[in-house]
């Protein structure tokens, strides 16, 4: 049976990640989707904030996140991805920004994931289109930015995984970076064989391709083994909210208004033997502090449902 | 470029006759011949009510009847004719996006061949079809629809050679699909399918055509083209690229649609008018330089039914007005280098954004002999390679000079312009919807 796991974002805290680990562990997740990206946010990124997380050596990264590491292994939890901070560039800022995101922020977080034993990195690629004017473009400048940690990831055995992203015009959710399967496809076939390794793949975000419209079957069925990770959640097809997976209805027979049923085959045909794990912090902020390990052993539950009718068991 | 405008939501089944009218005294001189006139997809919704309604008010209720659809076409043909308007292009009825059922299939079949019979009949040079979507499965969507629409493309073939006619496009529309209540990417929204689809069916017709012993499509010959209608509001309702998008199927493109809409249904405005607090909701800056990109020269029609439909009546008429400009705007965007084509020489109005934006996306082809300000402090100055000159040195300009004027207050710059005594050669430009525009600005930044 695949396993189950969930990102740390609302779970684990840094003055306990024990207690974090433990309620994971408890509600039936045996994987990890470290959420690295909590320590340098977007947020403050896009304020040309930096708070200085990753100014510290990695000598004192790696002591930071030791008691992280050692609360997942005592809670019988892995690793198994994590999160770049994210953006990686930023248009508007001041170029010792950008510089500060590849040149320290990107290969310490290499690092960590090495740290903590994690086969996957989950980084979004650049959101350029905007300024630079297509899509191939866009990919140029991250393909470039990427090419700075790919060495790593080849020595480090370690595959970063681009995912699916959106961007928005007036509230409305638009295609961003890495929406189109075949493009996806042959970008991570040339690069792989670039490298010799497997220094890229896929990480399939539902919630952003159901913003999208995107055809979870056909996308699934295009990248194949690419396809690493999973970043799994739910929403209502307007705005990225990160929730339970059937949640959302929009008719009076209230059918799920997203294609759990397609994500399920496309998995099952491609022979998914990778990790199915929720991307749903959001869960656990809404949800009052004496449901949310309910809340998370639903999540867990969910993924069981899916693992059995992946699996066909 | 053939502005067209769809007349759902104006012209009504009962009384054409002032629907057409308002869109001809808005300035359009085509609609499309849409036998949505008389069969929209209403009409499939509650089909016992629909048939009780048809009846008591003595219409065909065409979904029973779709051999009587020329008879239930006839007020609006008549009412063409009396307003001597064109319509080049048709649209066929279609099924609601919520249909499962796939037998309802056989229902608007007949439907849609009598409306190809109807284009080709009254001169149409193309229809625009959907395909069939109702209780198909994604895998099953080429088998199921490419009998259907090779047999459009025969039914067409049919007609010219009755008529004596040489050349007609089978016009088939991207889709969105409907999925529980949210609109998702559906049939020929993938580019990739569009170039198989388009392909595979040029080239399956003519081998029909061949093994029906009807010889080989030549010059001489009936010629039935198969391609792409582009629906931007289809691609936009769940945010495709459609730049992107518009790039890649540029080859198949026969027709465009154009609508403004919401992220959450499928809506009929005019564009540019669905708007957040925070933007426009449609990338016009992607379907611009898209159409721009592509120099597409096709037709170019407007969807506003639901805008139209929900104007009070009083106001329709200025709505229509608004929209037909919108069009003359959306097509000016497309062809701006139009207007530079027209000139010996080139000067400019303005140095500051705008201004560059011009040097950078049309300044090697159309190079300015200067640029104006009214500012004395930058009189002299060097702006970007082009010198800044006072406004009196528009006095005196070589002949057939155009002056483009590059900055947002147009019609305060057009008005000094008029009071120097030049009215002759003033254009406008925009750089909303530029390529490099977003870049330009960051690096003046």
């Amino acid at each position: 049976m695949l396993e189950i796991g969930v990102q740390t974002h609302n779970a684990v805290m840094d003055e306990n990640p024990e207690a974090g680990f433990q309620m994971m562990r408890e509600a039936g997740f045996t994987c990890a989707d470290f959420s690295l990206n909590m320590y340098l946010k977007n947020t403050d990124l896009y304020k040309e904030r930096l708070n200085g997380f990753f100014d510290q050596s990695i000598e004192e990264l790696e002591q930071f996140f030791t008691p992280h590491k050692e609360a997942a292994k005592r809670a019988g939890v892995r690793i198994h991805q994590m999160h770049m901070p994210y953006p990686n560039f930023i248009p508007s800022a001041a170029d010792s920004i950008n510089d500060y995101l590849l040149r320290e922020m990107a290969p310490k977080s290499m690092q960590i994931c090495k740290f903590f034993d994690c086969k996957y990195i989950v980084v979004h690629g650049l959101k350029v289109k905007h300024f630079y004017g297509t899509e191939e473009a866009e990919w140029e400048a991250t393909e470039k930015f990427l090419d700075r940690i790919f060495p790593m990831a080849k020595e480090m055995g370690i595959t970063i995984c681009v995912e699916n992203i959106y961007t928005s015009a007036g509230k409305h959710i638009l295609e961003g970076p890495c929406c189109d399967a075949r493009k996806m496809a042959e970008r991570i076939d040339r690069i792989n064989e670039k490298y010799g390794a497997e220094v890229l793949g896929f990480c399939f975000d539902t919630g952003h391709a159901n913003l999208v419209g995107i055809d979870f079957e056909k996308f699934i069925l295009t990248l194949g083994k690419r396809l690493k990770v999973l970043h799994i959640h739910d929403n209502d097809g307007i705005a990225d909210l990160h929730q339970v997976p059937f949640t959302f209805t929009r008719t009076r027979e209230n059918n799920p208004s997203t294609d759990w049923e397609g994500f399920v085959r496309a998995l099952r045909a491609i022979d998914y033997d990778g990790v199915l794990n929720f991307e749903t912090a959001p869960v656990l902020r809404s949800f009052p502090e004496g449901l949310r390990p309910q809340a998370l052993h639903m999540l867990a539950e969910i993924g069981q449902y899916f693992a059995r009718e992946i699996s066909g068991q | 470029m053939e502005i067209i405008c769809n007349p759902a939501g104006v012209v009504d089944e009962k009384r054409p006759g002032q629907g057409l009218g308002d869109i001809t005294a808005a300035g359009f001189d085509q609609v499309l011949l849409s036998t949505e006139f008389c069969c929209d997809e209403k009409k499939f919704k509650s089909m016992s009510q629909e048939r009780r309604i048809a009846e008591a008010e003595h219409l065909i209720y065409v979904p029973d009847h779709p051999e009587q659809l020329p008879e239930a076409m006839k007020p609006f043909l008549e009412m063409l004719r009396q307003k001597k308007m064109r319509c080049d292009y048709a649209l066929a009825s279609h099924l609601p996006r919520d249909r499962k059922n796939f037998e309802l299939n056989k229902t608007i079949i007949p439907i849609v061949e009598g409306a190809v019979r109807l284009a080709v009949q009254n001169g149409c040079k193309g229809i625009i079809v959907r395909p069939l979507y109702a209780g198909v499965d994604v895998e099953e969507e080429w088998e199921v629809n490419k009998p259907y629409l090779l047999r459009l493309g025969e039914v067409a073939r049919e007609e010219l050679q009755a008529l004596e006619q040489k050349h007609f496009q089978i016009l088939i529309e991207n889709q969105c699909k409907y999925q529980e209540g949210h609109l998702v990417r559906g049939i020929l929204s993938d580019p990739a399918d569009v170039r198989e689809w388009m392909t595979e069916l040029q080239s399956a017709f003519a081998s029909s055509v061949n093994a029906t012993g009807a010889g080989e499509q030549s010059d001489d010959e009936v010629q039935i083209e198969y391609k792409l209608c582009m629906n931007v509001g289809s691609l936009s309702v769940y945010g495709q690229d459609i730049y992107e998008y518009t790039m890649a199927v540029a080859d198949y493109i026969g027709a465009v649609i154009v609508h403004d809409g919401s992220n959450a249904e499928e809506v009929s405005m005019v564009p540019f008018t669905s708007v957040s607090s925070t933007g426009q909701l449609t990338q016009w800056i992607e379907i611009i330089r898209g159409l721009r990109s592509i120099s597409y020269d096709g037709p170019l029609i407007l969807d506003m039914e639901h805008a139209a439909k929900y104007c009070p009546p009083l106001l329709r008429p200025d709505l229509m007005k608004f929209a037909k400009r919108t069009m003359d705007y959306l097509v000016w965007q497309i062809h701006m280098a139009d207007a530079m084509k027209k000139y010996d020489h080139i000067v400019l109005f303005g140095a500051g954004n705008m201004c560059r934006n011009y040097l950078t996306n049309y300044g090697k082809e159309y190079p300015p002999l200067f640029t104006c300000d009214n500012n004395p402090n930058r009189w002299g100055e060097d702006f970007y390679g082009l010198r800044i000159e006072s406004p009196e040195k528009l006095r005196d300009l070589p002949e057939n000079t155009g002056i483009f004027i590059c900055n947002v207050y147009y019609r305060e710059i057009q008005k000094q312009l008029e009071e120097m005594g030049i009215t002759e050669g003033v254009e406008f430009f925009n750089d909303e919807y530029l390529q490099s525009l977003n870049m330009e600005r960051l690096r003046g930044l």
